[in-house]
């Protein structure tokens, strides 16, 4: 296979996909630091919880990007495309092979099957192998798009990181009124006889 | 039937030590296979914590409750249905989900791993490429197939298990404690013959279904009569395979634990020296890095014995089908 993508134009494909999902996580805590209610907080909480099982869809997503675009959103920004031997694009059921069942036989061993990418004269990770896929460059001013996307991503991550250290600070006094709260009804429920 | 038990063992260790592709499968199938006592255990933990919870709390007591608890009574009632409903059917998905991943990686890796191994034992070369879409295509075989096992062992179950209730219901007086005992020690033995006849009939039917192509009932009605057959061979391959997968697992265990708990004893020992005091950052990355590298290395190890257990699996199945092709032509 020619044009296959470097380590490194996969590595930041990788962290864009990732720094896209973290960054939009990052936001959902953000709003949970800065609640300034028990109430919002608690909204808060439940929404993140329900995000956080709904990332299940992701990988389904991804899937239909792969199988209609050629590649997950860090892949498209980067100029790099997923394909089958033939060099055309994959299927829905083999992206996904590739994409959620390969990435947790790749991530098991101490991310050999990731590692293995270095390793490899094709340049294909043990997700690859199993699906049968090759990661491809199509556009080569995709390396800078890619930099420049993840520089963003960054200084986003790292924005939305310090807002959420600001207002944890900034909410102190409040999260020691809901402690002390909780640590004095439970202090009055063990005081009650109805309950021994 | 003459098998040569030790031919086998040897020809697995080659396998095994010869063909590293196949420990991916093996890893995958310790990850995602060997779930059935911690799911066991979990079930129980579960059960005993909701125990552990005190009785409702009567209404009397509500007035004691402060602001906390009142916050949390006006936020549940204050959520709308339809975020409770979200919220429960994402729970409900990710649940779903990863269990059917991990059913479908596990036999994905069970049915490339026995097609590997048959691949290396007529002197071929497996890798990740050419095993995968072996697992792939006898996929979907192998989960009706279980569904079948599945239905059989239910069936067999309730049957053994009404029998024998039925037929205590009906005794009287002493026939009744004299059934109970009686009945629960041959009930238990016919079931755990039965469990033992199944978990045979599931080695020769796996390999049916991927090596020779058959359908999964017929694939289970075969494997019930070859299980039957060779009942003594089989469970002389199951001994020695348990008794080296015990002897091999210990050992691997202690190598391991004389590898990376003697440095953690090392790293621990001086913080209760003059008294406890926390670790540094350098002693906390130190100790997880080893707890993650000892986990990672057992889990390398299971892996290997996996392989060498399907291996042998295998090349006893290899054998008692040739005796059985003989038989046909004889």
């Amino acid at each position: 296979m020619k044009n296959k993508a470097s380590v490194a134009l996969r590595l930041m494909a990788g962290l864009i996909d990732f720094l896209l999902i973290a960054g939009f996580f990052l936001f959902l805590v953000w709003r949970l630091a800065s609640a300034g209610t028990i109430l919002d907080l608690l909204n808060s909480l439940l929404t993140i919880l329900t995000f956080l099982f709904l990332t299940i869809l992701a990988p389904f997503i991804n899937s239909y990007l792969i199988c209609r675009l050629g590649g997950t959103i860090g892949k498209l920004l980067t100029g790099t495309r997923i394909v089958n031997p033939e060099g055309k694009k994959v299927s829905f059921w083999r992206a996904f092979l590739r994409n959620y069942l390969g990435y947790m036989v790749s991530s098991m061993l101490l991310w050999l099957g990731f590692i293995w990418i270095a390793i490899d004269k094709e340049r294909r990770g043990w997700h690859d192998l199993m699906a049968d896929t090759y990661v491809v460059v199509v556009n080569k001013a995709g390396a800078v798009i890619g930099m420049l996307s993840l520089l963003i991503l960054l200084l986003a991550n790292i924005f939305l990181g310090f807002e959420i250290f600001r207002s944890i600070s900034g909410n102190v006094p409040f999260y020691q009124s809901v402690i002390n709260d909780i640590s004095k009804e439970f202090q009055q429920s063990l005081n009650t006889p109805q309950l021994l | 039937m003459q098998i040569d038990y030790s031919l086998i063992l040897s020809r697995s260790f080659e396998i095994t030590k010869r063909h590293k592709w196949l420990w991916v499968f093996g890893l995958v199938l310790v990850t995602f296979g060997a779930g059935g006592g911690g799911n066991w255990s979990s079930f129980r933990s579960f059960g005993e914590t909701k125990k552990d919870f005190p009785p409702e709390i009567p209404k009397d007591t509500a007035h004691v409750l402060g602001q906390a608890s009142s916050a949390l009574g006006a936020w549940l009632s204050s959520v709308p249905p339809s975020k409770w409903f979200l919220f429960g059917t994402s729970f409900f998905l990710l649940i779903l989900f990863v269990l059917a991943a991990s059913w479908i990686l596990r036999t994905w890796a069970k049915a490339a791993l026995i097609a590997g191994v048959a691949e290396a034992g007529e002197g071929g070369q497996p890798t990740l490429l050419s095993t995968s879409p072996k697992g792939a295509a006898a996929l979907k075989n192998l989960i009706i197939y279980s569904l079948i096992v599945f239905g059989i062992t239910l069936a067999l179950f309730l049957v053994i298990v009404s029998f024998f209730g039925v037929t205590y219901l009906a005794l009287g007086g002493q026939l009744r404690v004299a059934w109970a005992v009686l009945g629960t020690l041959i009930g238990g033995l016919a079931l755990v013959l039965a469990l033992v006849l199944l978990a045979f009939t599931n080695i020769y039917a796996e390999r049916l279904i991927v090596l020779k192509g058959f359908f999964p009932w017929q694939a289970w009605k075969k494997g019930l009569s070859l299980s039957r057959d060779s009942f003594l061979p089989t469970v002389v391959m199951a001994i020695i395979n348990s008794a080296v997968g015990c002897t091999v697992g210990c050992l691997g265990t202690l190598v391991l634990v004389a590898i990376f708990a003697i440095p953690a004893i090392l790293l621990i020992y001086p913080l209760f020296q003059g008294g406890f005091h926390w670790p540094g950052f350098p002693t906390i990355v130190s100790l997880f890095a080893l707890i993650f590298l000892f986990i990672n290395a057992g889990y390398l190890i299971q892996a290997l014995l996996t392989v060498f257990s399907y291996s042998n699996w295998n090349l006893f199945f290899q054998e008692v089908w040739k005796k059985e092709e003989c038989e046909k032509q004889s």
